[in-house]
């Protein structure tokens, strides 16, 4: 009796360790959310940080989503046309195309990718500044943490991924059209008459709240495990880690409740 | 005035301040001595409200610091200077732009004013050169001085330097000291140089204490310390291998 009590405890309390640290995760981000959206009313103050991260984000990731929505379109306009060709009118590969960029692939790749360039980044800029001391010397600065490296950062992810997404649906379908114009048998005309017949207004408005929540979530999620890193460069790199796992993981919930409340 | 108000701090059950009582007197550079781990770091950001005691008051000129609406303890931390071990410069930013930034956000200052006065800071600390570099392309000692200007652009009434000397070689460590000496006399700020290096604490303290088990053990002028028999500052003085075994 006397050792299963202390046996029991080194069992069970590692668990329960870990479950109190997963909803110590969840407030802190939480609280992390609050407190930058507090800051913004010192936007002004703040405001050279705030363009500068809305620049690194938007001007810095052009390229990358240029060349993933790029192929996004073109491998959905193929598979489209594999999958509907035999059944329906050709016209549907456009309806297809734009429908499925716009509500779901737009959105969700421009986030994945983006988990790993900004989320990653913001991570490890943010958790090299913690453990070296750069956010003390703020705060001895008299310069606030939240104000000065989060809140910026949660407005860039609010504003510039959602923007980043419009850019990349616009070239998902542009890729996607061309694509299907010139490797199937299919006129401009049709491909067009296809877009049209099933452009839904509300789908291109659920499109964009998928891409704001997972703009403001990635930068979030990036800054907090940045400013509770510890240990050194091992602690970076593993808040770096986890910056990427929890936004993907939290990218793909997040557009499952999306699409089941709005669709 | 730095003072600490029967001040109590633990960590996950692991004491620090065990009731430290201290008085920073204004003017002077004081030296806090301790062991590596005995708090000297706690020590220094609690003077800025980066730590907060569990019980206890830390006064700044007569205003207790602790549980501060943030509003005012960042205006007190505006006449605070504070040099981190590792110099803790922002490394995205250039060397200029690290001394600039307290200016640029804190004061309405244009930018020729802003540029003349962080080329007075990089002057007082031998660096007129190296504004365009970048910390990763300097030595230790030079980030250690780039950080001190830093601490100084905004002419602090305190300035805190948490172990100026450590990691440095002897030559680049005397010349940190002399300006810390030198900045204490030529802006006549009341300067806190916590350190475990006793050559160093020789050199630059006008007046010395050593922090141990929590606690202030001793305090005095260095003279005083050097004819003090007591017995912690005795085992202190022997751990530490040194040649010159008295303060
Ligand atoms: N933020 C913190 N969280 C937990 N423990 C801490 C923290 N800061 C300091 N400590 C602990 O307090 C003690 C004193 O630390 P410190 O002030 O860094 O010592 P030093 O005198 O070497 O500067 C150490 O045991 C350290 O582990
Ligand atoms: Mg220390």
């Amino acid at each position: 009796m006397n050792k299963i009590i202390p046996q029991f405890f080194t069992m069970v309390v590692p668990l329960g360790e870990s479950g109190l640290r997963f909803f110590e995760q969840i407030f802190g981000v939480t609280s992390l959310f609050f407190q930058a959206l507090y800051e913004l009313r010192k936007i002004w103050f703040y405001r050279r940080q705030v363009v500068e991260q809305c620049y690194s984000v938007g001007v810095g990731s052009i390229g990358l989503i240029l060349v993933v929505s790029a192929f996004t379109g073109m491998v959905t306009a193929v598979q489209a046309a594999y999958q509907m060709e035999p059944y329906y009118p050709k016209y549907t590969v456009g309806a297809l195309i734009l429908q499925s960029v716009v509500l779901e692939l737009g959105p969700v790749l421009t986030a994945l990718v983006l988990a790993g360039r900004v989320g990653a980044g913001t991570a490890a800029e943010i958790g090299t500044m913690k453990v070296s001391e750069q956010v003390d010397a703020l705060e001895s600065l008299a310069l606030n943490p939240v104000g000065y490296l989060a809140m910026p950062r949660l407005i860039a992810g609010f504003v510039m991924i959602p923007a980043l997404t419009i850019i990349s649906d616009t070239v998902a379908v542009i890729a996607g059209y061309t694509v299907a114009i010139n490797t199937i048998d299919m006129t401009a005309l049709e491909f067009v008459k296809g877009m049209r017949m099933y452009f839904h207004l509300h789908d291109v408005i659920v499109g964009m709240m998928k891409a704001f929540c997972f703009g403001g979530m990635i930068t979030l999620i990036g800054t907090y495990m940045g400013l509770t890193a510890k240990n050194g460069a091992k602690g970076v790199g593993t808040a770096t880690t986890l910056s990427v796992v929890t936004s993907a993981v939290l990218i793909l919930i997040l557009d499952y409740v999306v699409a089941q409340v709005f669709l | 005035m730095i003072t600490f108000d029967h001040v109590y701090k633990r960590f996950n059950g692991n004491v620090v301040f065990n009731d430290l009582v201290f008085d920073v007197p204004d003017g002077i550079t004081t030296v806090l001595l301790g062991p590596s781990g005995t708090g000297k770091s706690v020590f220094l950001k609690m003077i800025i409200g980066l730590i907060s005691p569990d019980y206890g008051y830390v006064w700044i000129d007569d205003r207790n610091i602790v549980n501060l609406k943030t509003k005012y303890l960042y205006r007190i931390r505006e006449q605070f200077g504070f040099v981190f071990q590792l110099s803790a410069l922002f490394d995205s930013m250039s060397i200029y732009e690290n001394i600039a930034l307290p200016l640029k956000m804190h004061t309405q200052f244009n930018e020729e004013s802003i540029y003349s006065k962080v080329n007075e800071c990089l002057s007082l600390v031998d660096l007129e050169d190296a504004g365009h570099l970048y910390p990763e392309e300097l030595s230790g000692g030079m980030k250690k001085r780039a950080a001190i200007a830093r601490a100084l652009v905004r002419d602090p009434k305190y300035i805190l330097y948490d172990e100026p000397t450590t990691g440095l070689d002897p030559r680049t460590a005397a010349k940190i000291e002399n300006l810390i000496i030198k900045v204490q006399q030529e802006r006549k700020v009341t300067s806190v140089v916590v350190t475990h290096d006793l050559t160093s604490a020789r050199r630059v303290g006008q007046y010395v204490a050593l922090l141990t088990g929590g606690r202030i053990a001793i305090e005095g002028s260095p003279e005083e310390l050097d004819e003090s028999a007591n017995q912690e500052l005795r085992r202190f003085l022997n751990e530490i291998p040194q040649n010159e075994s008295l303060l």
